[in-house]
């Protein structure tokens, strides 16, 4: 359930933030609303208009009536009607059928004799006599119609406007999420031959889809193309780079040799660290992904360095717990391996180092934490970086490339990399 | 430095495009004792490969006329299973599989030390020419006794306490006696991790073992080969 709610929110999260579907939503409520005020306008315009001048027809007969008294000698003008009632003011019942109410006083009927309309008031002479004035307003009342219809009709077609509206925001907001999923996933997986959906081609986003596979074209010959030149960079460095080793190796034993051996080596692994970040980086490859169990693997490193940490005299606990996931055995071990070296590196003889994994809903959380040397805000900022090193640890071995690797690694698992500060020391955490 | 053991003679191939690391290879097997033919080419290569005999290939992955994973796979197809180890400058783990897959036995990422190399084709081509080691439950080295079924490990008489790791480093290196074990080869085997520990905790662990193993005896049976690693001998 909650699943599904989250869904929604997330849809409508979606559609909210979205410009072009705000923008719709906006000029919806507008035109609305300017349709709404103007459907009233011609409303309230129309009816006074319509009452006023039915009773600028109606009061000068009335008054001519009244002039005339009761002489009962009713004046023949064009399109009046006089109806006499009874006493008691009741109108007659072939018109009851047709009345309605227009204002205070005024009658409409449709006379049945003629089938026109009339407006009517009614006079009571001073004799008790009632009278029923009416005037024809068949002419009238047809524009008024007529401007009903305008207002009832202005307001359907505001309706149409905003219909469209909704479903193009809807289309347009779509299909922009369409695109941004593509490209979000080509960014996740790294699989630069996957293209957008191009829904249609006459419009803007089809035309914005295309381009954007042409440059996911582009792309991925440039990236195959730097695939293509960083194996031959591999190829025909390292080739050279063995030759200038085995010459060394050739040589005959002394001190010098050795040291030649491992200067040779150590440009060699910086050489190999730093193209294996690059490939990391590049490739995103997921060819090597497996089910694990993360709390087996990090007792594997943690077994591995045991002893490396026992000589410094170092404590090293781990509180762990089942969490599988796919990913790279090869590489995560590496990533804690890099992480647990740097760890016993800079933590002082004695002192306490701890692997805790824990979960929440979604991630699995790996923290190592030391009470060593710990690391600076400036170098904060800086130490994933590549041959970044630590003011503090400038002159312990290493290449600057171990927290890249891990970072390249951590990255290419959809995951993140924090450094924070352990009070003494230094927290790294990783969050799957 | 290495014991060379007439009986143990490996004729080799090593087909190579690069003169130099071809010569270096040729020339630091038959210093060990082994024979060594040469080809520069997948295509020469092949040829010597299917007409003639013998103990362990060394490929180049890259080469002209006939790349080495596709010279691989077509001796397989042929049912030719001499070993075959995969020289190459791609050491990702991807490639590693790839070349794995096409029918090598081991494979090494340039630049490598030849004692490595040595190490690895004198395993390789021994594990070809007797495997009834692997049907012994009892490995011996010396007056050292692993006994694989009760998982216990007896010097001059007295049990000695191994975890299991220390177990499986030293019963790797008794399967392979006589051979030299480098630390990427035990990070292989016994951790079977293919990663770059940045220190040198192999060597940790090793004198860990030794502390039990050889501590108190005169004879060290855990021998440390300068420059390649580690052997075990009776």
């Amino acid at each position: 359930m909650q699943d599904i709610s989250s869904k929604i929110k997330a849809k409508s999260r979606r559609y909210i933030k979205s410009s072009s579907f705000i923008m719709a939503l906006v000029f919806t409520i507008l035109s609305g609303l300017a349709a709404l005020s103007f459907g009233y306008f011609i409303n309230y315009f129309t009816q006074g208009h319509f009452v006023e001048t039915t009773e600028a027809a109606l009061d000068p007969e009335i008054r001519y009536i009244q002039a005339l008294g009761d002489r009962e000698i009713l004046p023949k003008h064009d399109g009046k009607l006089y109806i006499y009632l009874d006493r008691n003011g009741e109108l007659p019942p072939y018109l009851s059928s047709s009345i309605s109410r227009l204002a205070e006083g005024i009658i409409v009927f449709t006379y049945p004799k003629n089938n026109l309309r009339y407006a009517a008031k009614i006079h009571t002479f001073k004799n008790y006599q009632t009278i029923l004035i009416g005037t024809d307003i068949t002419s009238i009342s047809k524009k008024f119609k007529f401007m009903q219809w305008l207002g009832i009709a202005s307001i359907c077609f505001v309706m149409l406007i905003v219909f469209a509206a909704y479903i193009i925001s809807v289309f347009v907001v779509n299909e922009t999420n369409k695109i941004a999923e593509t490209a979000n996933d080509i960014m996740k997986t790294g699989d630069l031959s996957r293209r957008l959906d191009i829904g249609s081609k006459w419009d803007d986003l089809g035309n914005m889809a295309s381009v954007l596979n042409a440059l996911l074209a582009r792309i991925e010959d440039l990236m195959y193309g730097v695939r293509r030149v960083s194996d031959n960079i591999a190829h025909d460095l390292r080739t050279p780079l063995t030759r200038m080793r085995s010459k060394i190796e050739g040589l005959e034993d002394s001190d010098n040799k050795q040291m030649l051996l491992e200067e040779a080596d150590s440009l060699l692994n910086t050489f190999n660290a730093l193209l294996r970040i690059s490939r990391i980086e590049a490739e995103k490859q997921k060819s090597q992904f497996s089910n694990l169990d993360l709390q087996n693997l990090l007792q594997d490193v943690v077994e591995f360095y045991e002893p490396l940490a026992e000589a410094k005299n170092i404590s090293l606990k781990t509180e762990t717990i089942s969490a599988e996931r796919q990913g790279d055995r090869d590489l995560l071990f590496q990533v804690y391996a890099n992480l647990l070296d740097n760890a016993i590196k800079f933590t002082p003889n004695g002192g306490e180092i701890n692997l805790t994994l824990t979960k929440d809903k979604k991630n699995i959380i790996i923290t190592v934490r030391d009470n060593g040397i710990g690391v600076s805000d400036e170098d904060k900022k800086n130490i994933f970086n590549r041959f970044y090193r630590a003011t503090k640890c400038r002159n312990t071995a290493g290449t600057g490339l171990g927290l890249s690797l891990v970072r390249a690694v951590i990255d290419l698992h959809n995951g993140s990399v924090e450094v924070q500060d352990n009070n003494p020391g230094t927290k790294i955490i990783t969050i799957l | 430095m290495l014991n060379i053991d007439k009986e143990k003679n490996m004729r080799l191939l090593v087909i190579e495009d690069d003169m130099e690391v071809q010569s270096y290879i040729s020339k630091g097997m038959k210093e060990a004792g082994h024979v060594a033919d040469t080809a520069d080419n997948g295509k020469d290569g092949l040829f010597l490969a299917t007409t003639e005999e013998y103990d362990a290939l060394i490929v180049d992955r890259m080469l002209p006329e006939l790349d080495g994973l596709t010279l691989i796979k077509t001796i397989r197809g042929a049912g030719n299973k001499t070993p075959v180890i995969i020289l190459s400058a791609l050491g990702e783990v991807d490639d590693r599989v790839k070349g794995l897959r096409s029918g090598g036995d081991d494979y090494l990422t340039k630049p490598f030390a030849f004692a490595e190399l040595l190490a690895r084709i004198e395993i390789l081509g021994r594990r070809n020419n007797n495997t009834q080691q692997n049907d012994n439950t009892k490995l011996t080295a010396g007056d050292l006794e692993l006994d694989l079924l009760s998982r216990k490990v007896i010097r001059d008489g007295k049990t000695i306490d191994l975890q299991s790791r220390e177990f499986q480093l030293l019963e790797y290196m008794l399967q392979n006696k006589g051979q030299v074990i480098t630390r990427t080869m035990l990070l292989e085997h016994v951790w079977d991790y293919h990663f770059d520990p940045q220190t040198n905790v192999i060597d940790v662990h090793i004198s860990r073992l030794r502390g039990k193993v050889d501590k108190g005896f005169e004879k060290q049976i855990i021998r440390t080969v300068r420059g390649a690693g580690y052997i075990i001998e009776d």
